[in-house]
């Protein structure tokens, strides 16, 4: 475990963007699965988009169970499309779907080398991505999936990824998803960048960002503090630390005044963070 | 059915382990082999809390060894 260790709300993200969501006792438990690792260490940085090289005749729950218990490195990515976009969340923490690959850049920072099983959502779909067919309506969900973890992130629709090095710049060269581009019906039609028919990466986050309508400025995610209140805030904290530097300039480092001035100012940090402490606990009673 | 394109390299893993996690699959270990019968989730929450504690014990003794 790392970081912030973040169990994520997957089924009510892919509810609220309108998708169908689907949990039987097959994926049960999802809010409290993760990889060995435990929550993600932060929010993820962007989506790597899978597919699952599945047999046509699988069905999406024979899918979704080999991701959850029938593969040994379980859990197998965090949500999994089925074949008419229906949505079964998998695991609320990080998985094992993109471990080997990287590094990448998204909007909020980088996914570092190998690191894309904590610093990435990663998305499945039941689908063989040797020309079975990509109906529109999973296409849909697939777009509309992805804008809404991402937005749910603070992150660009546009920062997504694919599990392979389609155009010389997706997350791997050891896969070849999503494919195949000529098995996408309906009026987007992804580019193929390869033999093995990967989807083009640009055209992809092109429709991303398209169906998103705007590229909004990416929300500091946990900061709901206007540009104001961040600003007053910031220059209280510049005054403290202006007034300390006054106190160290009089009598040199760790002199009596500068421990005068810590001390008085301690009972400011420590008002400071019991206020955080008991904004913390409001908030948790009224959510 | 086929699940094709999972490889080991998928599921690299260089994070420290997380106890709960652990706890958790030892848990459905045991629920496997017969020796538990309820979920987890199920078991009292002090029973959760000392086995999550014990196993970050453990977890942070195979650290330690690992290091040395």
């Amino acid at each position: 475990m790392s970081g912030q260790n973040l169990y994520l709300p997957i089924a009510d993200i892919a509810a609220d963007a309108g998708l169908r969501v689907i949990v039987t006792a097959t994926n049960a438990g999802w809010e409290t699965r993760a990889r060995s690792s435990g929550g993600f260490p932060a929010l993820p940085l962007g989506v790597c988009w899978h597919h699952a090289a599945s047999s046509p005749s699988t069905s999406d729950e024979a899918c979704v169970n080999y991701q959850v218990r029938g593969n040994p490195d379980n859990p197998v990515g965090n949500v999994t499309l089925g074949r008419t976009g229906d949505v079964w969340p998998i695991a609320a923490g990080a998985s094992n779907c993109a471990g080997k690959g990287g590094p990448m850049t998204f909007t909020r920072g980088d996914c570092p080398t190998d690191q894309g099983n904590t610093h990435l959502w990663n998305v499945e779909v039941n689908n063989s991505g040797v020309g079975e067919a990509w109906s529109v309506e999973l296409v849909d969900a697939y777009i509309t999936l992805s804008n809404a973890l991402n937005a749910y992130c603070g992150n660009y629709p546009d920062d997504i990824t694919s599990h392979a090095l389609g155009a010389g710049d997706g997350y791997t060269d050891r896969k070849i998803d999503p494919a195949t581009a000529a098995a996408v019906e309906g009026p987007w039609q992804p580019r193929s960048t390869n033999a093995n028919g990967t989807w083009h990466l640009g055209d992809m986050r092109a429709e991303c960002l398209a169906r998103a309508g705007t590229r909004p400025p990416p929300p500091d995610p946990g900061d709901d503090m206007t540009d104001q209140q961040f600003a007053e805030l910031m220059g209280v904290l510049n005054a403290i630390a202006a007034a300390q530097q006054a106190d160290f300039d009089r009598d040199g480092t760790f002199g009596p005044k500068a421990d005068e001035g810590i001390s008085q100012r301690s009972a400011i940090y420590d008002a400071l963070g019991s206020i955080g402490g008991k904004l913390d606990r409001i908030t948790e009673l009224l959510a | 059915m086929t699940f094709g394109d999972f490889d080991p390299d998928d599921a690299l893993d260089r994070e420290p382990a997380d106890p709960e996690q652990v706890a958790r699959f030892l848990h459905g270990l045991r629920r496997r082999e017969g020796l538990e019968t309820i979920d987890f989730d199920d078991v009292d929450e002090l029973t959760r809390l000392v086995l999550i504690a014990v196993i970050g014990e453990v977890l942070a003794w195979m650290r330690r060894q690992g290091s040395g």
